[in-house]
């Protein structure tokens, strides 16, 4: 379980570099929406559509002054987020959202 | 290496691999994603395309944020150039691959707008977008 505890310390030092809860949030939506699209594809587009989604979430880290370790951690997260959250039922709500 | 690539290389700085810097990481990853989708797109193999995307992955996580973006707009510029001769050297493949594409997204399409709980205008649409996602004959 080692690994898990570093792999959530190592999250939290990415949090701590992004310091923006709404830019974290928009980073793991636009991996589980690249996920839900490349989804259509079969699982395995989805996982790397959840990957594209981990590098962005990666380049914003490193940019914010976090280290690489904490970028691959934060780039893991939110992989494994994006392709659970990222299929048809999130397309589904976002597109029966009403523009105000 | 000439002297320019030495003097960028250093002026790069270090990546996460040791001994190597950014530059250097940037242009071997460059290189065999393009040897790889090239070869991908010649053999028609889905596994070297996937390779591919995976060593810009791995590259990507090994350098800093400028050469990661570096790396992703030469390797979108390298997969064009890639298309684009593709196309020019086999058309007949190239429309296959292309026709293959627009019934994989019609197919998606008509998957998004038959998905339970979607409003109904959305769906309506979605069906009338070109590309023929007709509607089904049921509603």
């Amino acid at each position: 379980m080692d690994w898990a505890y570093t792999l959530l310390d190592l999250g939290a030092a990415a949090f701590r570099a992004i310091n923006s809860a709404g830019m974290v949030i928009a980073l793991v939506l636009l991996a589980a929406i690249l996920a839900a699209v490349a989804g259509f594809g079969g699982g395995r587009m989805r996982l790397y559509g959840a990957m594209v989604g981990g590098m962005v979430m990666n380049a914003v880290v490193k940019a914010e002054g976090g280290g690489h370790e904490a970028a691959f951690a934060a780039m893991a997260i939110t992989t494994a987020l994006g392709y659970a959250l990222g299929g048809t039922g999130l397309l589904v709500k976002l597109l029966n959202v009403r523009k105000r | 290496m000439p002297d320019w690539y030495t003097r960028l290389s250093l002026g790069s700085g270090a990546s996460f691999a040791a001994t190597w810097s950014n530059a250097d990481v940037v242009l071997v990853a460059f290189g065999v994603f393009v040897i790889l989708f090239a070869l991908g797109a010649v053999a028609a193999s889905n596994m070297l395309a996937e390779a591919s995307f995976l060593v810009l992955v791995a590259g990507g996580l090994l350098v800093a944020w400028p050469a990661m973006i570096a790396l992703s707009m030469a390797a979108m510029i390298a997969a064009a150039v890639v298309s684009f001769a593709h196309r020019a050297l086999a058309p007949k493949r190239a429309a296959e691959i292309e026709a293959e594409a627009e019934a994989l997204a019609g197919e998606a399409l008509r998957g998004l707008a038959d998905a339970p709980g979607l409003r109904s205008d959305v769906a309506q649409r979605l069906r009338e977008r070109p590309g023929g996602v007709a509607s089904p004959p049921d509603r």
